[in-house]
C-alpha cells in the first residue's frame, strides 16, 4: 500500500522539481504544536464524568429491576387469574366484545366506595341514550339539571380555531 | 462455544493520541486560523467520543472514522462563519503568536505561515484533497474513497494544486 510520505502516486512530480519541493515542504510542516487545546481536551475528554457510558453497568442494573419487578408482580397477576372474564364468543367462534363488563356481585360490595351526601351527585337520567344524526348521546342528570354526553364524528375545524393573520 | 461477535471496546486516549495531530494539521490546512482550528479540533474529538460506542475497529480504521467527522465539521465551521460573517472582525480576538524560542522556530513559523498563504490561491476542492494528503496524511485512494473520486483524479488534483502554490513559494525556479 502507497504510503502517504511516498510522492510516487502522483504523477509527473519526478518531472516537476517545483511541485516536488512544495509537497516536501508540506509533508514536513506540523502545525499541531500550535494548538492551544491538545492537553486540556485530551485531560477533558478523558476524565471519567465525561467518557462515554459504558452500557454494560446500564444494562445489569437494568435486567435486575426487570427481575425484581416480574417478582413482584407475579403474584398479583396469578391471583387475579381465578377473576379473569371469559368473553362471550359469538359467531364462527370469535370473541364478542360488550359494551361493558358486568361486575360480580360480591366484588362491588367488596369495593364499594361510600359517599356522602353533601354535594351534587350525578345520576343517569333513566338510562336515556339519545341518537344524534352524527352519533348518540346519553342524558345525565345533575342537581335537576340534563347534560348530554354525547359521541360523534368530530372535524378539526369543529375542534381548533382558524384565524388568519 | 460460540464466537464472540462483539466489537472490541475502542481504547479512546489511543484514538486521540495517534490521530490528533493529523486532526489537527488537516484542520488547520482548511480554516487556517489557530484559535479556529482549536475550536473545530474540539468539537471532532467531543463527538468522536460521543458516537464511540458506534465505532467499530473491525470496519476500517479510526483514522477514516476520525475524517469523516473532521471533514463534517470544517463544513459546519465555514457554514457557521458566512452566517455571522457581518460581525465586525473586532469581535474575534486573535491569539498572540507565540513568542519563538529560536530562529528555528521562528524560521518554522514563518514556513509554516507561508505555506497556508500559499494555499490561498486553492479553489475548495484542492485545498480539502491537500488537506486530507498532508494534514491527515491519508493516501490518495483513501481520499478518493472519501471524496469518490478516482485514484488518479485524486493525482491529477495534488499535482495542479501543488503546481499552483510553488509561485508563491519561490519554488518555480
Amino acid at each position: 500500500m502507497t504510503r502517504y510520505d511516498d510522492l510516487g502516486d502522483i504523477p509527473s512530480l519526478a518531472d516537476d522539481p517545483g511541485s516536488l519541493a512544495v509537497a516536501r515542504r508540506l509533508l514536513r510542516a506540523d502545525f499541531s504544536r500550535e494548538s492551544a487545546v491538545r492537553g486540556s481536551l485530551r485531560a477533558r475528554l478523558l476524565a471519567p464524568e465525561t467518557a462515554a457510558p459504558s452500557w454494560a453497568p446500564i444494562a445489569r442494573v437494568l435486567v435486575s429491576a426487570a427481575a425484581a419487578a416480574a417478582l413482584l408482580l407475579a403474584p398479583l397477576r396469578l391471583g387475579r387469574r381465578d377473576d379473569a372474564h371469559v368473553l362471550p364468543r359469538g359467531e364462527r367462534g370469535l370473541p364478542v366484545l360488550p359494551g361493558s363488563i358486568p361486575a360480580r356481585p360480591g366484588a362491588v360490595e367488596e369495593r364499594l366506595i361510600v359517599t356522602k351526601r353533601v354535594g351534587a351527585l350525578i345520576e343517569t337520567s333513566a338510562g336515556r341514550r339519545v341518537p344524534t344524526p352524527r352519533g348518540s348521546m346519553i342524558l345525565w342528570r345533575l342537581d335537576g339539571v340534563e347534560y348530554a354526553l354525547e359521541t360523534r364524528r368530530t372535524t378539526l375545524e369543529e375542534i381548533f380555531e382558524k384565524r388568519a393573520l | 462455544m460460540m464466537p464472540d461477535d462483539r466489537a472490541p471496546t475502542p481504547d479512546f486516549g489511543r484514538i486521540y493520541d495517534e490521530n490528533f495531530a493529523k486532526v489537527y494539521n488537516y484542520v488547520r490546512y482548511r480554516v487556517g486560523d489557530a484559535a479556529a482550528a482549536d475550536d473545530v479540533v474540539a468539537r471532532v474529538f467531543e463527538k468522536a467520543l460521543a458516537r464511540l460506542s458506534g465505532f467499530d475497529p473491525r470496519r476500517g480504521p479510526a483514522a477514516a472514522w476520525l475524517f469523516a467527522i473532521a471533514r463534517s465539521a470544517v463544513i459546519d465551521h465555514f457554514r457557521a462563519k458566512a452566517w455571522f460573517s457581518w460581525l465586525p472582525l473586532d469581535a474575534f480576538h486573535g491569539r498572540p503568536d507565540p513568542a519563538p524560542g529560536s530562529e528555528e522556530l521562528l524560521s518554522k513559523d514563518e514556513e509554516r505561515r507561508a505555506l497556508l498563504e500559499s494555499m490561498a490561491v486553492l479553489d475548495e476542492r484542492e485545498r480539502e484533497i491537500l488537506a486530507l494528503r498532508f494534514g491527515g496524511g491519508m493516501t490518495n485512494r483513501e481520499i478518493a474513497a472519501a471524496l469518490e473520486l478516482s485514484d488518479a483524479n485524486v493525482g491529477v488534483i495534488i499535482h495542479r494544486a501543488l503546481k499552483k502554490m510553488k509561485g508563491s513559494l519561490g519554488e518555480d525556479q
